[in-house]
């Protein structure tokens, strides 16, 4: 019945804005560290940040001239639709009279680009995630490499195919804990855990003074990404675990980061530090009562800071501290890309630069979303991370993605979030991982015929 | 002019001219994508690059050598279940809707709200519903009483999961099965009831003898309506359960959804949908074998 | 006898009253909380009443803030040129596949019977590519799922061949021996006789049009094109932590075709099949 059926399409394309609000993780099978989501909710007056420009502005270098016409920014920030973007249309055409700049805005984000990029027409400047792997890249966006930018950026390296750049972050975070400072003081937490011992005995007593220790936002999926980019990352010191992969037909064992990792987030389940039912859970409804101080704690990236502030929290309330994985009392921490800038190649190739570069250099859109900002030597504005920053966290930053284990994982069909569900809730955890492993050999073994 | 022509011709041009452009668009939106998609299915495209390859039978070898595709028919099993439930339940409220009865206008009304409610608020809505601490049925039944009852994770038991989402499907379509069915209950004409009071026949048989065959057509409508919908569900998981708990609310179409775009095989997911349109013919088949046979 | 009847009658009503207060419960609870204030939906239980039903701030910004304005009018228009086009063909199949016979016919059926099978999630990326290849749709956007929305709907021709088998041929027949051309007929006799066919599928029609999102989202991406359920969803983004400001939207939303529906009910509900010649 087309009815039905239409009906539940378009259900289906809210998935998004229901579980994560337009994060752009949900079930993206990248190597590179889950993007963190970032669609927030916000009427944060913040847009302005980045429109005092102190950088001479590099466009006179490529030559104004070629900068006109119609540029299309395809974007997944639905929120910022009439509110942030007419901001940044006004400010980008005033600095390029001859551009008409235009905004859309989609949820399930990757798929749609995809459709669109199959269909042979895209607009000129999109949003590049885990979903089109690196080598297809060159196939249909522009080399960006001849943008000259003030200052240096993170990660020129991770969608680069033959030595050229073909996306640029951004915005970086890293992963801690994000926690409310009164239910840690109302629960007798007088000082941040350093080693996982003491973050279990944090957690008894939040579970004792009848807070839910840690909101894992267990059956959206996506925020258990933590458990298998980051908390790997920070156990092993190394951000390649996820390309490592490749190397072994028993990727996930139960000594290794992988187990580690997801045995800490099986421990803090038994004991019951989780949300009553993690088969329940409500992804928007976490952040009030994380604001509230019902939830102690996230495990989750920077850019959730804002959203927990939007929803009730006082800033100075809501604390930032790294993740002890281990015992070793070492703060480590990844740093991770959020989307990268791509540009279409058969676009119009100089004016969507000069957006790509006006977007990272003066929109402030890194402040307005809790980013570490791509220019290296821009400070973050968020306080929290000036918090997180005085822990002196060893950083991780993430490599480039191989394809070959997202080859095998796409043709394995495996979901590690799902896996991850698997682990925790059966009553055999080694069955789980023997099973993925086993699914993951035998798509190895396919591929290398 | 039109009405000089003689009947014949006039009847020509009426054939043509009046199935023709409903006939190009269903060929060009239904049957021109589904013979892409049986052409793709011998494919390892990827669902976005312009180079494909002919990988042949390959991808339908996958179909049935995997049993994990094939394993979550078992899921939409539910949704079948509940899917019957809800036509017989259309059809006592048809019939019932359609005696006399005080304040049926009332009720009609009522009992097909649900499905003029947006789709995607539904969904919201029972998310908020089905919730395990704070949801509205588990505090309704606290309220009552069933204390034990109201610590039920109605979407997080891998047992009942998929009747807990089925039942938000009966909640939304009964009352839009339930008109269907009244319409055809209306169009039986009343001197055929009329008749067999006459003759005394009770109300049982009049259904039997003059309803059941009068919405004969409607029930086979609806029933193939049932078993597409079950066989094709995926939004309400989708949204509220994402599949969870750990793959056990997981539906066929999310499993080719997810093996399109997130798993980037467009082929295989294309040869799971030509295998999925099969399976929907042969159910059809032995559907219409048996109550054809039942009604001759 | 007389029991048995009492009896029935009470199951009827009860059964009645399960079903009326299990469709009642959740859209009860978005009209209660639509009401509330902030701190009201975060102090008071689900249930209750909200301290007055005259505060409408939350519909104001809810309104304002999804752009609603010229969501209603963007889907006033696709609703309106999707009804005058699919009515018209639809109307016009069913007279010439109810009335004559002819080569091919059931297969042509068929046909229409068969594509609802068809999963379509999964051509997506073929229809897409059609409908950017059509030149004209390319240019003007809201073409797109006209378009698609004109194209068969498996329900509307079921009604409408129930409805014109219902018609007695009796009707054609005078109206040719007077002179009347056929294609006469079908305009003044066939089709204004379909006419509570007719409401049924413009209910049913706009209902599912007004409430479909995902076809928008893919072919009206542009802001200028948006559309009541993109707007919803938009806004579902920005405030879905605010229950209350959710339930004020959903409720903004469903008010139209409720309307609709409580207007044309009687189309649906009283004389469906009664016409013609009784």
């Amino acid at each position: 019945m087309k009815k039905w059926f239409s009906l539940a399409i378009v259900s289906a394309v809210m998935l998004t804005t229901l579980s994560a609000c337009g994060s752009n993780n949900n079930a993206e099978p990248t190597n590179n560290g889950g993007n963190a989501g970032t669609t927030n909710n916000t009427e944060t007056k913040s847009n302005n940040a980045g429109a005092t420009n102190t950088n001479a502005p590099a466009e006179e270098a490529t030559g104004d001239s070629a900068i006109s016409g119609k540029v299309v920014f395809l974007t997944n920030r639905t929120d910022m639709i009439d509110k942030q973007y007419t901001d940044y249309e006004k400010r980008f055409e005033e600095k390029y009279p001859g551009v008409d700049l235009q905004f859309e805005a989609i949820t399930d984000y990757e798929k749609n680009l995809k459709i669109r990029i199959a269909s042979g027409s895209f607009p000129d400047v999109v949003l590049l995630a885990g979903g089109i792997p690196n080598a297809e890249l060159p196939k249909y966006f522009a080399p960006l490499d001849d943008i000259q930018f003030s200052d240096e950026l993170y990660y020129q390296d991770l969608k680069k195919v033959d030595g050229k750049m073909y996306g640029i972050s951004s915005g970086n975070s890293t992963v801690g804990i994000v926690y409310n400072k009164e239910a840690f003081a109302k629960a007798g937490v007088t000082e941040v855990p350093k080693t996982l011992d003491e973050f279990y005995a944090a957690a008894e007593k939040l579970k004792a003074a009848g807070i839910v220790p840690l909101a894992s936002n267990f059956k959206d999926k996506w925020p258990l990404g933590a458990w298998i980019y980051d908390v790997p990352t920070m156990i092993s010191k190394t951000a390649d675990h996820q390309d490592k992969r490749a190397e072994t037909d028993t990727p996930y064992t139960m000594d290794n980061v992988y187990g580690q990792s997801f045995s800490i987030l099986r421990t803090l389940y038994e004991k019951g530090y989780l949300e009553n039912d993690v088969n329940s859970t409500n992804w928007e409804q976490s952040k009030k009562d994380i604001a509230q101080g019902k939830f102690g704690m996230y495990l989750l990236g920077n850019w959730v800071v804002n959203q927990v502030i939007e929803n009730g929290a006082a800033s100075e309330n809501v604390g930032f501290f790294p993740f002890p994985s281990d015992n070793s009392g070492e703060a480590k921490a990844p740093l991770n890309p959020d989307f990268f800038y791509g540009v279409n190649k058969d676009g119009n190739v100089a004016a969507a630069k000069a957006f790509v570069q006006w977007l990272i250099e003066e929109s402030g859109y890194d402040d307005f979303a809790g980013f570490i900002p791509t220019l290296k030597n821009k400070k973050p504005k968020l306080a929290q991370l000036e918090e997180f920053n005085t822990y002196n966290p060893t950083y991780v930053e993430a490599v480039p993605p191989l394809s070959l284990p997202t080859e095998i994982q796409n043709k394995a069909q495996i979901e590690q979030e799902a896996l991850v569900q698997e682990f925790v809730l059966s009553k055999d955890p080694q069955k789980v991982l023997d099973k993925y492993n086993e699914k993951w050999a035998k798509a190895k073994s396919a591929l290398a015929k | 002019m039109f009405n000089r022509l003689p009947f014949h011709t006039q009847r020509k041009i009426i054939i043509v001219g009046f199935v023709a452009i409903p006939l190009l668009l269903l060929l060009t939106f239904a049957y021109y994508p589904a013979l892409e998609l049986i052409r793709l299915s011998f494919t390892d495209w990827d669902g976005m690059s312009p180079d494909k390859s002919w990988i042949g039978w390959d991808n339908y070898k996958e179909v049935f050598s995997n049993p994990e595709i094939f394993g979550v028919f078992k899921h939409n099993f539910a949704y079948f279940v509940v899917g019957i439930i809800q036509n017989i339940l259309a059809i006592y409220f048809a019939i019932i809707l359609n005696s006399k009865l005080r304040g049926k206008n009332f009720f009609r009304l009522l009992l097909f709200l649900p499905y003029i409610l947006n789709g995607v608020a539904v969904a919201y809505l029972f998310g908020y519903v089905f919730d395990t601490t704070n949801g509205s049925l588990n505090t309704f039944l606290g309220t009552l009483g069933f204390d034990s009852l109201s610590q039920t994770s109605w979407l997080g038991s891998e047992g009942f999961v998929n009747y807990t989402l089925a039942s938000i499907g009966l909640w939304r379509f009964m009352g839009f099965n339930m008109v269907i069915y009244l319409a055809a209950l209306q169009s039986i004409p009343s001197d055929l009831y009329e008749a067999a009071s006459i003759d005394g026949a009770n109300g049982w048989q009049q259904f039997v003898y003059i309803t059941l065959p009068n919405i004969y057509k409607i029930i086979e409508l609806n029933l193939f309506l049932t078993v597409t919908g079950a066989l094709e569900v995926f939004d309400l998981p989708f949204v509220l359960t994402n599949g969870g708990p750990a793959g056990a609310s997981e539906t066929f179409v999310m499993k080719i959804i997810s093996t399109a775009f997130q798993f980037n095989n467009y082929g295989l997911a294309s040869a799971m949908s030509v295998v999925l349109l099969l399976f929907v013919v042969v159910v059809l088949s032995i559907q219409r074998f048996l109550l054809n046979r039942g009604g001759n | 006898m007389k029991l048995k009847s009492n009896l029935w009658n009470g199951i009827k009503y009860i059964s009645l009253l399960l079903a009326v207060f299990t469709v009642v419960f959740p859209p009860y609870i978005i009209i209660v909380n639509a009401f509330k204030t902030k701190e009201e939906f975060q102090n008071k239980t689900t249930f209750s009443l909200p301290d007055s039903f005259l505060n409408f701030a939350n519909f104001a910004k809810a309104f304002e803030q999804a752009n609603m304005l010229r969501a209603f009018g963007n889907t006033l228009f696709i609703l309106a040129l999707t009804l005058v086009l699919s009515i018209l063909l639809g109307a016009a199949f069913c007279y010439a596949v109810g009335r004559f016979e002819f080569r091919f016919k059931n297969l042509i059926v068929g046909l229409f019977l068969f594509a609802t099978i068809i999963p379509s999630v999964t051509t997506q990326v073929v229809n897409y590519k059609t409908i950017k290849g059509i030149p004209l749709v390319d240019a003007y956007n809201m073409l797109g799922p006209i378009l698609l929305y004109v194209g068969a709907d498996i329900m509307m021709i079921y009604i409408f061949l129930q409805f014109i088998r219902n018609i007695p041929y009796e009707l054609d027949e005078s109206a040719m021996l007077e002179g009347a051309s056929l294609f006469k007929i079908f305009r003044s006799i066939i089709f204004p006789l379909l006419a509570p066919a007719t409401a049924t599928i413009v209910i049913l029609k706009t209902i599912s049009i007004y409430n479909d999102m995902f076809i928008p989202m893919l072919y009206l991406p542009k802001q200028e094109h948006i559309v009541v359920s993109t707007s919803l969803m938009r806004f579902f983004g920005v405030n879905s932590g605010d229950w209350q400001m959710v339930s004020s939207a959903i409720l903004i939303i469903m008010i139209p075709t409720a309307v609709m529906y409580l207007l044309l009910q009687k189309y649906i509900f009283a004389g469906v099949t009664t016409g013609a010649v009784k």
